[in-house]
This record gives structure tokens, C-alpha cells and sequence, in this order.
């Protein structure tokens, strides 16, 4: 309220003071100046965001002859290999982000509930930060060393007649070793998600549902979850996109072997392409920023709806 | 007022028993917390053992003298500090400014520069990528070919939390007063911005700097396709060289990382600044 109350004033006052003949001119003058300064800004972007994303749109809507066309879209749908690795981008993504926001959601409960060591908070918010953020080589290395064909995890089970790598666990499908790989980074962005959520369901609610005899499960189902949901349906989203748009992980920890959307760019990029037309690379990336575009749009709109109750 | 209330609920009624409760009702989230630390640790530990305990030369460090000795993963280092110092410089420059305008200028445009600024998050790295070869690769191949026009993709990968760092730092001080003020005693606008709003700014603008300098060491993707070899393409290279080098080499840099964010943390709850995680999404 406060700053933006300052603000009217003095833009009132701003305006209203050249009261004589020429403020229309003056004030025309003032509003184009003000745009000039975002004009850095707008070039910015423009040039080094908006120019190659649009672009990857627009090549992708041409044919090989160069006619405008929407047919190399629908070829992504169409052609087998191309369909079955947004399949499995798709079925990778709902793993990880459905297993990421439960774990994350059960994990940032048990940080609020649990005030005991006050140092775990701090401790699992520190840590969470540096895990989100990172995907790529360091995470691929762990996992190697930890359940990699000769990882410490899987050395010990070996010992202990389990094999990871038998016909059923890891070696046949790697999207499930990708799954436990990528809740790394998932888990503790649900985390950082959902604490300022959780933070924000009140004492008083939980007191006043108790008072009116309300059950745990009942203050849960009446009260918890329906505040929650926006939060939770929201992290959901986040994580599927951060999922869909992870290469470097995937790709140092399969060496380009699996079919994944993100994988395909990578092999139009190098020279690899399937087809031997440049614009199916481009119809690949123009679906993937679609649907990452989506769900980030959602996430936003349902981040909004969580505020409203966070005041 | 509503916090001091809940404190009074939680502290001050059923005190021994409900504390005595909280440890015994909870078995089931102090499992949830164990396993998670057990699954987030146990691969950290495990790079650390295989590349600090050596076969036939027990716990060493030569493992991470060795790889740092080579030339190549100092040099590509250095110029990822370097990528990195510059991507700060030029994205604080532009958003600082543009935030700062917008607030004191322009607030009704406030949600579209928003909005703007976190498009990035919605276009991956590796879809983005496809779209700078595309266009840049034709139009200015001398452009694209050299190391330095990273700096200004990473600029745009910044963009999302420098704005909510920035624009959160912003609200929490009171720029127009302060900007006015500095003004009316006779300041220029870059004396106020470099006197007045950035001295106000410091955890805010350390917040994007760790941030920042956090991705470009960690941007694998934009760079190995770009055919530019900074360090965490040579860490790659070295990975599929030497056994023990790239693993070492990756958990540096993620030690590197959790100093910074450390770092951070002290900096932001003395100051009872925005988490930075929270800048993050």
C-alpha cells in the first residue's frame, strides 16, 4: 500500500504541475521519455531471447522447400522414434515430478512440524538450494559413483546377492535410473515450493478446527489440503517442466543413448539428425518450449492462487 | 502480532506434553527425514571415497592435484570466472536499471517487465540453443564462434531471479523516498544509483551473484552445443579420459556452489533479506 500510494502522488504531482497552456505537450513528452529508459531492456531481449526462441518456431513451420507450412509439426507426432521420445520425456517427467512432490511435500511437513534441532531447517533449506539448482555434470558423477555399474551401492548389493543391473531393475530401463537421479534436483525444488506454503496454513486454523472438534484427518481434509492444493498441484507443474527440459544429466549419464525429446535436439545439433531435414530439429525444440511454456504458465497462475493466502 | 500469538499458543499451555508428544507422535516424519538425508548424502559420499581413496594408495588427495594440474582444466576454469564476472556486470547493469526504472517510472508496466523477464525459465536450455545456432550461426558466424557470446545468453538465463532479487531488495527499502531525497540534495541519477540505491541493495545484489556466477559454472548444455569449452565441458572431456579427474573435478564445483550459498545464508539472515533459494523459483 504504502509505496504504491507514494508513487500516485508524486506521478499526480508530476503531471499536474505544468497547470498553463502547454501541459498536454509537456506531458506527451514525459511518457515517451519514460518508455525511452526500458528501451535497453526491450532490445535486450528482443535480440537474445526473443529473436532465436521465435525463430525456432518459425523454421520449424517451413518444409524442406522452404514453404510455410505447419506439416513438419504434426511429422513429430507422426514419426515413430520422434513420438516415442516426447513419450518417454512425458513418462520420465510425471515419474520424477509425481515421486518429487511427494517426497518434497512429506519432507517440507516434516521441517515445519518438526522444531526440534533448530539447525535441520536452515540445514535442509541451505542444502536444497544447492540441489535444485544443480542439474547437469556433478549430479551424473554422483549417481555413477553410487549406482553405477561398478558404484559403491551397487558393489555392496552384489555382495549381498542383489544385482542392480539384472534384467529387471536398471539395465533394461533407464528412465528408472533417470527417476532416481532426478529426484535429486526435484525433491528440494518441491522443498523450497511448498515451506513458504506450509508456513503460511495458520496456527489459529488448526486451533480453531480443533476447538470445534474437528479430527486430524478431518482439519486435513477440510482445511489443510483445500489451502494446500494450489501449492501443490503448482510444484507439481514446476517439476514436470524442470524434468521435460533437463539434457546434460541424461546425456552424460546414458551417452546420448536414450530416446528423450531434449536428447533428440542434442543429436540435430551435432549433425545426428534421423531425417535429413533441418526442420524437424527445429519442430522438436518449438514442442518442447510449447510444453514447457504451458507448465510454467500454470505454475505461475496457481502461485498466484497460493499467495492469496500466504498475507 | 499474529506470529507473537502463535508463539504464546505453542509455548505457553500444554508445554511438557505436547513437547514430550512431538517426539514420540513423529516417528513417521523423523523416518521421512532420514531416508531423505540418507539418499541426498550417500552419493556425495560415494564420489568422495572413489575419488579420495585410490586403489593400492589408500585416502589421498592426489586424485584432485593431479587433474588440477593439467593446463587445460585451469585454463577452460578461468574463463568460465571470467564468463561469469562479465555475465554479472552486464546483467545487473541491465536490470538494475530496468527494475529500478519501471518502480519509480513506469509501475503500471511493472507485471509485462516482469513477466518478460522471467520468460527464460520457459524456454530450455537445449531448445534455446537450437534457436541461437539458428539465427546467430548465419547472421554473425564471427558472433557465435567466439567464447565471450556466452556472456550475453547467460545474461538472459540470469534474468529470472536477478529481476526477483533485485525487485524484491527494492521493495524492502524505500527507493522513491530515498531517490528523492538523494535528488533533492543535488545528486545526479548515477550518483544516486551508485551512493544511495546500491550500498541499500548489498544482499539483493550478492543474492544474483551467487546465482549467477552458480549457472555459468554449471551450464553444460549451451556451451558443449555451441562447441565452446568452458570448464564444465572440459570436465565432461575429462570424464571420459581419466576415471578419477571428472568425478573430482564435479565434486569441487559443487562444493564451490554450497560455499557460495553458505556464504549467502549468513549474509541474508543477518540482514533478514529474501532467501535466496526462494529467488530461485
Amino acid at each position: 500500500m504504502g509505496p504504491e500510494g507514494c508513487g500516485q502522488l508524486s506521478q499526480s504531482v508530476a503531471i499536474d504541475r505544468p497547470a498553463g497552456a502547454p501541459a498536454p505537450a509537456g506531458r506527451r513528452r514525459r511518457v515517451s521519455f519514460a518508455w525511452l529508459g526500458l528501451l535497453p531492456f526491450f532490445a535486450y531481449v528482443g535480440v537474445f531471447l526473443l529473436w532465436p526462441t521465435l525463430a525456432v518456431f518459425w523454421k520449424g513451420a517451413h518444409d524442406p522447400a522452404g514453404n510455410l507450412t505447419l506439416r513438419t509439426y504434426g511429422q513429430i507426432v507422426t514419426t515413430n522414434q520422434l513420438r516415442q521420445s516426447f513419450w518417454k520425456s512425458t513418462l520420465l517427467s510425471v515419474d520424477s515430478a509425481v515421486l518429487g512432490a511427494v517426497i518434497g511435500l512429506l519432507l517440507a511437513y516434516a521441517l515445519v512440524t518438526l522444531r526440534r534441532p533448530k539447525w535441520l531447517r536452515n540445514a535442509v533449506t541451505s542444502f536444497s538450494a544447492v540441489a535444485a539448482n544443480m542439474g547437469g555434470l556433478p549430479l551424473a558423477f554422483f549417481f555413477i559413483a553410487a549406482i553405477g555399474v561398478n558404484g559403491m551401492l551397487t558393489r555392496f548389493l552384489v555382495a549381498h546377492k542383489i544385482d542392480l543391473y539384472d534384467r529387471h531393475f536398471i539395465y533394461t530401463n533407464p528412465l528408472r535410473s533417470l527417476t532416481i537421479i532426478y529426484l535429486y534436483f526435484q525433491i528440494p525444488l518441491m522443498v523450497i515450493v511448498m515451506l513458504p506454503a506450509i508456513d503460511g496454513l495458520k496456527t489459529s486454523w488448526r486451533e480453531a478446527a480443533t476447538n470445534l472438534g474437528a479430527s486430524k484427518l478431518q482439519y486435513w481434509t477440510r482445511v489443510g489440503l483445500p489451502v494446500l492444493w494450489p501449492a501443490i498441484l503448482g510444484g507439481l507443474v514446476l517439476l514436470f517442466a524442470n524434468s521435460f527440459a533437463a539434457y546434460a544429466t541424461a546425456y552424460v549419464i546414458t551417452g546420448g543413448q536414450t530416446n528423450l525429446a531434449s536428447i533428440q535436439i542434442g543429436y540435430f545439433l551435432s549433425g545426428n539428425t534421423i531425417a535429413n531435414s533441418e526442420q524437424i530439429g527445429y519442430a522438436i525444440a518449438g514442442w518442447m518450449i510449447l510444453v514447457v511454456f504451458v507448465a510454467i504458465m500454470l505454475y505461475q497462475w496457481l502461485r498466484r492462487r497460493t499467495a492469496k493466502w500466504q498475507q | 502480532m499474529s506470529a507473537v500469538r502463535a508463539e504464546v499458543f505453542v509455548q505457553a499451555p500444554p508445554s511438557p506434553r505436547t513437547r514430550g508428544g512431538w517426539r514420540l507422535s513423529n516417528p513417521g516424519l523423523w523416518l521421512v527425514v532420514a531416508l531423505c538425508a540418507l539418499y541426498f548424502l550417500f552419493p556425495i559420499w560415494a564420489v568422495a571415497k572413489f575419488t579420495l581413496e585410490l586403489p593400492g594408495k589408500g585416502w589421498t588427495l592426489k586424485a584432485y592435484v593431479d587433474v588440477i594440474k593439467e593446463g587445460d582444466v585451469r585454463h577452460t576454469f578461468w574463463l568460465s570466472v571470467q564468463i561469469a564476472f562479465y555475465t554479472i556486470i552486464l546483467s545487473l547493469a541491465l536490470m538494475l536499471w530496468t527494475v529500478l526504472w519501471t518502480m519509480l517510472k513506469l509501475p503500471r508496466l511493472q507485471p509485462v517487465v516482469e513477466f518478460i523477464s522471467i520468460l527464460p525459465y520457459m524456454v530450455p536450455p537445449i531448445a534455446f540453443v537450437v534457436g541461437i545456432a539458428g539465427v546467430f550461426r548465419p547472421a554473425f558466424p564471427s558472433f557465435i564462434a567466439s567464447q565471450w557470446c556466452l556472456v550475453f545468453f547467460y545474461a538472459v538465463l540470469a534474468m529470472p531471479f536477478t529481476y526477483r532479487s533485485l525487485d524484491a531488495g527494492l521493495r524492502a527499502i524505500d527507493v522513491r523516498t530515498l531517490t528523492e531525497a538523494s535528488r533533492g540534495l543535488g545528486a545526479g541519477w548515477l550518483q544516486t544509483i551508485w551512493r544511495v540505491v546500491i550500498p541499500n541493495l548489498r544482499s539483493a545484489l550478492l543474492g544474483a551473484t551467487f546465482l549467477t556466477v552458480a549457472v555459468v559454472l554449471g551450464e553444460y548444455t549451451i556451451a558443449s552445443l555451441l562447441l565452446i569449452t568452458t570448464f564444465p565441458v572440459e570436465v565432461a572431456k575429462v570424464n571420459q579420459q581419466e576415471i578419477f579427474g571428472g568425478p573430482a573435478l564435479g565434486l569441487l564445483s559443487m562444493l564451490v556452489v554450497a560455499l557460495m550459498f553458505a556464504v549467502l545464508g549468513i549474509f541474508t539472515r543477518k540482514r533478514g533479506g529474501t532467501n535466496a533459494a526462494a529467488a530461485f523459483v
